[in-house]
């Protein structure tokens, strides 16, 4: 699919990613303000109708207006990938940041304790948690956010090493920096870039682990609506219309792509000045 | 080693100019050149004098972002500009050839040098695989490698820096080149490493009698190697002699300027410690003060020097831009 | 010398592992320094030179505590170095500071000039913070530049501007050692004058005592009271600079200087051929 955009050159496709993000977040903030259909309401004469006047992307397998749904479901789906994303970073910077102070025998610590996690399969521990405490939004966020922080970890103490052995650093030491003057202002003014592209990745999979586990049902519980659990239900349906089904997954796709091709665009941006 | 040799390359008008987001960048703004068989030339200058552009733009190595022009950029009798890319790639490695500042960046880290060696010879001499490799190993012992089969195996980073430059040296002379454009290539090495290495470089050239075009800022080398310098300030050509009438009574401000800032290791220390430095900073080559590009530095700068200068032809080959001379 | 050296360097090590054995064993050990003394009178110039792997940061970098050593004694003023703590330690970094090769990795890119040259000032609370401002302003005069630099990044200096800017930094907290580590090889040949004739002056005005790393023959011999010559971590020589230069006695010494390219043709080393 990126290589459909390339014709557009990297900075064409990051414009064009952007216009698409941005259109899914404003649909998703505005839209439930601007179309009156209630995502919930149930118009029982017209189950998985095509597209009419009424309801312009059809009705699902209640007759609940698809537009409504999917726009409304784009907030939960977002809200809950961005939350994530957070969590995600603000548990796993810090730790990183700090493994990459500890001396020796700590760094190995942490960084084992880390690459456990790494290596564990996050769609089954995320449905084992999720299963043993109960489908709420925050532990649903958390839980994501949680299975993502390590490799948020890991990228944010390969980071904070490299540039802890900078000349820079080295100059605040000289001056009597101490650890903290040093992480304070040597080492996290300069992970910005890096800890903006990691969580735009990160953004991008917490998204379809929630769309995964929404689909597997123990995600976000209906009726509320999340993109995921509505190709979940939806699907079911596949063969007798196949247009319902193919709403939500679209509004997936783009917006995932949408957010893979900024973070890549940042990357490239950021990174020259990284290499300094 | 002789001027009066046959004229290997001959280039009037360079202008190379680079497409940046602030607009067109002039790296290069109207160098002329003219090599000999056997000769040395230094090309010397400071970063933003346009040396290492006229090195790739006379290979034709500059890359999509910028533009070679010249009225005339003749290899050989055969213009370079007017060639097909294939035809400059024959040219490329074999009667001209280019050894780099930084042999780890120049050297695929991830191939022997000996087989890099090689490759050069299956290209450009059309030998065999196993005569190539051969040739390869009789080269690297040329150029000083001790037990060069067993060298010829290892990969760039198991040498060390002066060995990795003697494999550039080694690939660069591999085809018999009439022209050598050398790119500081001693810059990053140890001083003692430094006369090997330049050493084997003139031992080389004067084997193979090739033209040598030397880039460097170090005064000290460009004295110890060169016929004749060349020196170029912010793109420009600002003086060219030969070797000893560009020391002994350099005619442009600049060059008496940086030859009175270089230390000397034989001269002993004065008291007061002070070098006379050249003050001032070499000027942002988007933006250019018009006419002398020197003058806001220059102590002998008045008013002509608001006008560019023109190149003024002195005695004995001698070029200078400056309106001191223009009388 | 009647009076005692501002800084004594005994038998220093500094040990770099290269290999372990399969206990976690040390195996093959670099000797970056290999049993290093000297010493500096204060308000002197001691130039330290070696060719690549010589040790010479090494030991700069060990003189500074930026690095530990593994053996041997550093006194500064009279005081055992690598035992500071606490406020001894601080005060030891206000009196001895270092200026590092490369303006570019030097400078936090993130940081604004004035904040950078500051820093030493808000960490060791020596100025209120607008007696810190007015100081900012009266180093970046000092070394050249200009007020409305204090608000500008390093990237939009030059090399030579930069090493300006750490040459202010490094003079804010005060120091009275400073520790030069190739103040001058990145930069352009025009700006290294300026350079030297920037810290000479500072030496004088300040009566600052000078540790100048060099591989630069030609600028020590300008730069330096006292020159030694280090090879393979080891101190081979050691002399006033005009003596060591005029009559080297250690071989190393006399194959670097041979080896240096003078620039005169008239002292070329070779005869060129054709």
């Amino acid at each position: 699919m990126r290589f459909a955009l390339a014709p557009l050159g990297p900075a064409g496709a990051a414009a064009a990613a952007g216009a698409v993000l941005a259109a899914v977040v404003v649909a998703s903030l505005a839209g439930p303000l601007l179309d009156q259909a209630d995502p919930l309401a149930i118009d029982a004469g017209n189950l998985l109708a095509d597209p009419t006047a009424l309801h312009p992307l059809g009705t699902d397998e209640l007759g609940r207006d698809l537009l409504a749904r999917v726009l409304y479901g784009g907030r939960v789906s977002l809200a809950v990938a961005a939350a994530a994303a957070v969590v995600a970073g603000t548990v796993g910077v810090p730790l990183g940041v700090m493994a990459a102070f500890l001396g020796p025998r700590g760094e190995t610590a942490l960084m084992r304790v880390i690459d456990v996690f790494v290596s564990l399969p996050e769609i089954f521990v995320a449905i084992v948690v999720l299963a043993f405490l109960g489908g709420s939004l925050a532990t649903l966020i958390g839980t994501i956010g949680l299975l993502y922080c390590p490799q948020f970890a890991r990228v944010a103490y390969g980071m904070a090493r490299s540039i802890r052995a900078r000349e820079h650093v080295l100059a605040a030491v000289s001056l009597g920096g101490g650890r903290w003057w040093i992480i304070r202002h040597e080492i996290l003014p300069n992970m910005h870039s890096v800890i903006v592209v990691q969580a735009s990745f990160t953004f991008s999979f917490a998204m379809l682990m929630e769309a995964g586990l929404s689909f597997l049902g123990l995600g976000v519980r209906p009726p509320t609506p999340s993109w995921g659990q509505m190709v979940g239900t939806l699907k079911d349906y596949l063969f007798i219309n196949a247009w319902p089904v193919l709403v939500p997954s679209c509004m997936l796709f783009a917006t995932v792509l949408a957010v893979n091709v900024l973070g890549d665009w940042l990357q490239d941006r950021l990174n020259p000045e990284l290499q300094r | 080693m002789s001027a009066g040799g046959e004229v290997m390359l001959e280039l009037r008008g360079l202008v190379t100019t680079f497409h940046t987001i602030k607009g067109p960048l002039c790296a290069v703004d109207g160098v002329d050149l003219t090599l000999h068989r056997g000769e040395v030339v230094c090309l010397v200058g400071e970063s933003g004098s346009g040396k290492s552009v006229t090195g790739l733009s006379l290979m034709r190595l500059i890359g999509p972002g910028g533009s070679v022009t010249a009225a005339s950029m003749r290899f050989a009798g055969r213009g370079l500009l007017e060639l097909a890319e294939s035809e400059m790639n024959r040219l490329r490695g074999g009667e001209m050839a280019m050894i780099f500042q930084e042999p780890m960046t120049a050297l695929n880290p991830a191939r022997r040098v000996g087989e890099q060696v090689a490759e050069v010879l299956r290209q450009h001499r059309q030998l065999s695989c196993r005569a190539a490799a051969d040739r390869a190993v009789a080269l690297l012992d040329r150029v000083g490698i001790r037990e060069p089969a067993m060298r010829a195996r290892a990969y760039p980073h198991q040498l060390s820096g002066g060995m990795r430059q003697r494999v550039m040296i080694a690939i660069a002379c591999a085809a018999g080149p009439a022209l050598i454009i050398a790119d500081e290539p001693t810059t990053a090495l140890d001083v003692t490493v430094q006369a090997q290495v330049l050493d084997l470089l003139l031992a080389m050239q004067a084997e193979l009698g090739s033209a040598l075009l030397f880039i460097t800022h170090d005064l000290g080398v460009v004295a110890e190697i060169a016929d004749r310098v060349v020196v170029l300030y912010a793109g420009q050509v600002v003086e060219e002699a030969a070797v000893n009438d560009l020391f002994h009574a350099p005619a442009h401000p600049y060059t008496q300027g940086l030859l009175a800032s270089v230390p000397d290791v034989d001269a002993p220390r004065r008291p007061d410690r002070r070098l006379a430095a050249i003050p001032g900073v070499v000027p942002d080559p988007l933006e250019l003060p018009t006419g002398c590009r020197f003058r806001d530095r220059c102590g002998q700068a008045h008013g002509r020097c608001q006008t560019a200068p023109p190149q003024v032809s002195l005695a004995g080959g001698r070029r200078v831009r400056c309106w001191l001379h223009a009388d | 010398m009647p009076t005692e050296p501002i800084l004594a360097v005994r038998d220093l090590r500094r040990e770099f592992v290269v290999r372990r054995s399969w206990l976690g064993r040390p195996g093959a050990v670099v000797r970056a320094v290999d049993g290093v003394s000297l010493s500096i009178a204060a308000g002197q110039t001691l130039a330290l030179v070696g060719e690549s792997g010589s040790g010479k940061s090494t030991l700069g970098r060990c003189i500074a505590r930026l690095d530990v050593p593994t053996a041997g004694s550093v006194r500064f003023d009279g005081q055992d170095v690598l035992g500071l703590g606490g406020t001894e330690l601080m005060r030891f970094r206000r009196s001895v500071q270092i200026v590092f090769q490369d303006p570019y990795a030097s400078l936090n890119p993130r940081r604004r000039v004035g904040q950078a040259i500051a820093d030493g000032l808000v960490i060791h609370r020596l100025l209120a913070a607008r007696d810190r401002r007015e100081r900012v302003l009266e180093l970046l005069r000092r070394v050249g530049l200009r007020p409305d630099h204090a608000e500008r990044y390093p990237h939009q200096f030059s090399g030579g501007q930069r090493q300006r800017i750490a040459i202010a930094r490094a003079l804010a907290v005060s120091p009275r050692f400073i520790i030069a580590d190739e103040p001058v090889s990145s930069l352009d040949v025009s700006i290294r004058a300026q350079i030297l004739n920037l810290l000479a002056e500072l030496q004088a005005e300040r009566s600052l005592t000078y540790l100048f790393i060099s591989h630069d023959l030609g600028v020590v011999r300008h730069f330096a009271d006292r020159v030694a010559i280090m090879q393979s971590g080891r101190l081979v020589e050691e002399g006033p600079c005009d003596q060591i230069f005029a009559d080297p006695r250690h071989p190393y010494t006399q194959a670097l200087l041979r080896a240096v390219p003078r620039p005169d043709p008239a002292r070329r080393r070779r005869w060129q051929g054709g």
